[in-house]
């Protein structure tokens, strides 16, 4: 599992970019969630590129739902980049397609 | 990439079965005569479902799950136990040491699959 | 087989209710007008049809709907309890039960007596609602058993045609390796999924813990399956999960009770059945203006509904209008309010057994470490362990009392019997109950009430004059049976009494003549005579009738008894009647002990039972040593050595002159009587976890069960009552089947 943090991150635009790559599932949810967590904190604005996770849960699904929050006096954005099948089979199954603003088409 | 299956029963006919039945329907399967042998075939693999029996000679189904439990590469992994009619209350022993789903057995191939399509990750 | 869950809570829920109503129909009979009773009735039989409806047992929701509304017409005063009703009703909740009953057995079809007993109670309970307007009456008219009608004819349905799913997934679900992913996509091959919520309810991102599962669903399902399919989807979480199923029609109420049931706030949970087409605009309106006529509010605000949002309404906030948020608030205090009142969980009672077990392991290693600490001499770890030996003790106690029952409920099934047997007998009987709230270990309570339902149907049968007997004798015409229980150390105390014609001194003896139990001309004290009926074989109806059944006899309920440690007491007067005590322990599990030493082996006296303890020399005059007697302050006691009875070779007692040991005597009491027991050494109070005898000690008189010490070494315990009763009966113990414990103790 690898996060980086890509060209374009800025915390005057609040505009934060990660490429992730490995699996998003239970077994990194944990470790995920500990760099994740300050990356939210510092950032309003999320473009999360997946071109690079192989298989996702429903963890998985949660820590991307972490991201989006505009409740709760939050006003978080996020925006998924080059999705692969297998993660948009899992939002498409929780109906979650319209949730995120997901741009451009899976890589396969 | 298809799935795989690791499948513990001391019957080779019960492997065979399982096995034909999993692969028919594209899983990947490995299989393990025990419970000792089993964890030896948990090096690495990623499996993405274990079916156990378990009554097996060396380490059973319940203290197998319980190592299972320990291993962090495979903790979460879901265990579904194969149990007979006269083991109803395996179930129950099988769910607190963390295998949640069960079989009984006698079972035919679809009842098999049906199982492990509510366990195994689109 | 039936491996679902929710069947079997059913199945113990719904027999809980049928008792309480079959309880609160004997009640209503004494007291028509009790409103409380009414409405405890129509609780019941509405939850029965409630839940049977989530298994979709039809035969039973239809027939439950039947009862209820004339139960609902009792409560609303438009119907009296009077005449034949409150038998009708028995007689419904009876076939209620059969229903049921069937339902869980999976039988697919009715057999005939059934189909035919429905239609003819259908019948009988339809006249109570005959004067209904006429369209109502026809909306809820009973359709015969056999061809079961959509709900959507019996009841106004919502348009919704499809399954409604609500799902709440618990915490651990992704740990144990479930994932709601797999249950959805699976759920595809049950049917079409019209429409999928994701609900979350994930906490803050610091607080999130990630392998935590935070989801929901709303479902709307097209399917031809039926609701048990659909359950078994998700068979596998189905212990960690919330899972509401709702049928395709369903009433609106049904979705109201839902909407209240799910964990989120009301209006939001309304809006996303609205959003998500299960319920139309117009149908949640409904369910608003109901909630707002129970609390009573003005029925207006519910048109004041908001317009419904283009948003799926998945976070809340969505709902803006304050004024159904109000609504729903106010609701939801009266909802909390109600649940304060019955905050009850259900635990298995296997889950409470391996408790209680663990429990039993923690006082011995407790015991032990008690005794570690006081022997290693250091104060602090000494005051320590003190402290902890307290806790455990409360622990145990709180273990034990989680199982505790009240007696009341076992009393209470008498009620029908006693009821059925007046009716059968033509005798008036009266049934009184007093000591229903004198708890004890719910495994006692579950055995004892086939030995209590033979003593009492005895008591009807064998007891009970006819009215023209008891006017002849100048007694009241109407019976009194009366069932007591009380607490007496450390044990519970059952009486049976009645007022009836008592043991016939006669027919016991002819009987037991006739049975060759005893001789001719053999002489017999009252006690022993009373005993008789004890004896295996022994029966005096003159035929089997079908109170007290054939075969069984009071043998077989002395044994069952004796099985669960206490013992039987008959107490009779000829001609004013009988009263049978039974004294039984509080607990199967767990007694406080008084651990002594004879020779070499250890021994516990059940602790309630000890009266005292003094030195034997004190009390051994010489007069009386050899009558096996002791005089204790004036008052004479049997005594028996520990040692003899068990064999076991005290190396000081009597004979050794080298080191004569200093042998005390441990005095007991059991049911009023005293005796000794005479052992070497004391060892102070002990918690002693029982367990069972082998078979290899199934003749040994004397010992109740085994226990193991801190130590790991074996104590027996000693069973006073046994000996007590030998050594008050012939002044000296019989040695009856020695056994040398160093021999079976390998």
């Amino acid at each position: 599992m690898k996060i980086t943090k890509q060209k374009g991150t800025s915390k005057s635009t609040g505009l934060c970019r990660l490429q992730i790559e490995g699996d998003m599932t239970i077994y990194q949810a944990a470790e995920m969630m500990e760099k994740f967590v300050p990356c939210w904190n510092d950032y309003r604005e999320f473009e999360l590129n997946l071109s690079g996770v192989g298989e996702m849960d429903s963890a998985g699904v949660q820590l991307l739902l972490m991201f989006d929050r505009k409740s709760e006096g939050y006003d978080k954005k996020v925006r998924l980049l080059e999705i692969r099948e297998a993660v948009s089979e899992v939002l498409n199954l929780y109906r979650l397609g319209q949730r995120f603003d997901i741009q451009t088409s899976p890589r396969q | 990439m298809s799935k795989t299956i690791l499948i513990v029963d001391d019957s080779a006919s019960v492997r065979t079965v399982v096995a034909t039945a999993l692969k028919g329907a594209g899983y990947s399967v490995v299989d393990a005569c025990d419970g000792r042998d089993a964890l030896s075939k948990l090096n690495g693999t990623k499996v993405h479902l274990i079916i156990s029996d378990f009554n097996m000679p060396n380490m059973d189904g319940i203290a197998f799950v319980k190592e299972v439990k320990k291993l962090p590469n495979y903790k979460f992994t879901p265990i579904c136990m194969l149990t007979t009619e006269s083991e109803q209350s395996k179930i129950q022993e099988g769910k607190d040491a963390g295998a949640k789903a069960w079989i009984v057995k006698p079972f035919q191939p679809p009842k098999l699959l049906a199982a492990v399509e509510k366990l195994v990750l689109p | 087989m039936n491996l679902d869950a929710g069947l079997q809570a059913f199945s113990e829920e719904s027999r809980e209710l049928l008792q309480s109503m079959e309880d609160t129909l004997l009640q209503l009979e004494a007291k028509p007008d009790d409103d409380d009773l009414i409405n405890g009735l129509f609780r019941a039989v509405h939850t029965v049809k409630g839940s049977a409806g989530l298994f979709g047992f039809d035969r039973v929701v239809e027939f439950a709907h039947l009862a209820e509304s004339v139960m609902g017409r009792v409560r609303d005063h438009q119907v009296a309890v009077a005449n034949d009703l409150p038998s009708l009703l028995l007689e419904s909740r009876d076939h209620l039960g059969l229903l049921i009953e069937q339902a869980l057995d999976g039988k697919p079809d009715p057999d005939e007596d059934s189909i035919r007993t429905g239609k003819a109670l259908s019948a009988r309970l339809q006249r109570h609602l005959s004067d209904r307007p006429a369209g109502e009456a026809q909306s809820r008219s009973i359709p015969a058993p056999t061809a079961p009608v959509l709900p959507a004819r019996r009841e106004a349905g919502v348009e919704n045609r499809c399954w409604h799913i609500s799902l709440r997934f618990g915490t651990e679900v992704l740990r144990n390796g479930m994932d709601p992913l797999s249950f959805i996509r699976y759920l595809n091959t049950a049917g079409e999924i019209v429409n999928l919520t994701t609900l979350e309810a994930m906490p803050d991102p610091a607080e999130m813990d990630a392998e935590s599962c935070y989801l929901g669903f709303e479902i709307d399902l097209n399917s031809a399956a039926d609701k048990e399919a659909i359950a078994s989807v998700f068979e596998f979480v189905q212990d960690d999960c919330l899972i509401h199923i709702l049928p395709p029609n369903s009433p609106i109420a049904s979705y109201g009770e839902l909407i209240e049931a799910l964990p989120e706030e009301n209006a939001r949970i309304g809006e996303i059945l609205r959003a998500g087409g299960a319920l139309t605009e117009s149908e949640f309106g409904t369910i608003l203006a109901g909630w707002e006529k129970r609390l009573g509010g003005a029925g207006g605000e519910a048109e004041s509904m908001p317009e419904p949002s283009g948003d799926a309404g998945i976070r809340p906030g969505v709902v803006e209008p304050s004024i159904v948020n109000a609504g729903a608030d106010k609701y939801k205090k009266v909802k909390e309010h109600k649940e304060e009142e019955n905050q009850v969980v259900r635990v298995s009672a296997a889950k409470l057994e391996d408790l209680v077990n663990l429990v039993g392991e923690l006082v011995i290693s407790g015991a032990n470490t008690n005794l570690l600490a006081r022997r290693s001499g250091g104060r602090r770890l000494a005051d320590a362990t003190e402290t902890l030996a307290g806790l455990v003790e409360n622990i145990r106690d709180t273990a034990l009392s989680l199982r505790m029952v009240e007696i009341g409920t076992t009393f209470n099934r008498f009620r029908r019997v006693v009821r059925e047997v007046s009716r059968e007998l033509g005798k008036e009987i009266d049934l009184v109950i007093s000591g229903g709230d004198t708890g004890l270990d719910k495994t006692v309570a579950d055995k004892i009430g086939d030995p209590l339902m033979h003593l009492v149907r005895n008591a009807l049968d064998h007891g009970i004059e006819t009215p023209a007997e008891r006017e002849s004798a100048g007694k009241p015409l109407t019976e009194t049976l009366h069932l007591n229980a009380y607490h007496d150390s450390g044990s519970i105390v059952i009486e049976i009494c009645d007022d009836g014609r008592g043991l016939v001194r006669e027919k016991i003896l002819a009987k037991a003549l006739e049975k060759q139990l005893i001789k001719e001309n053999q002489s017999l004290t009252d006690s022993e005579i009373q005993r008789l009926i004890f004896e295996p074989g022994f029966s005096t109806a003159e035929q089997a009738t079908n109170l007290s059944g054939r075969g069984v006899g009071m043998d077989v309920v002395l044994r069952n008894i004796a099985a669960l440690r206490g013992r039987i007491d008959v107490e009779s007067t000829p001609g004013e009647g009988a009263k049978i005590s039974i004294r039984l322990p509080l607990t199967l599990a767990i007694i406080d002990g008084f651990l002594v030493q004879v020779g070499k082996s250890s021994y516990v006296i059940p602790l309630d039972l000890v009266d005292e303890c003094v030195e034997f020399s004190e009390v051994a005059s010489e007069s009386y040593q050899d009558s096996q007697h002791i005089n204790l302050r004036g008052e004479i006691l049997p005594y028996i050595r520990l040692g003899e009875v068990f064999k076991c070779h005290t190396p000081g007692a009597r004979d050794s002159q080298s080191q004569k040991v200093r042998e005390n005597i441990v005095v007991t009491r059991y049911a009023g009587q005293k005796a000794g027991l005479v052992v070497d050494e004391l060892l102070g109070e002990h918690q002693t976890v029982i367990k069972p005898l082998g078979t290899i000690f199934k003749n040994v008189k004397g010992l109740s069960g085994a226990t193991i010490l801190g130590s790991g070494e074996v104590a027996m315990i000693v069973d006073v009552p046994g000996l007590v009763s030998r050594v008050s009966e012939s002044g000296c113990p019989q040695r009856t089947n020695p056994v040398n414990l160093e021999e079976v103790r390998h």
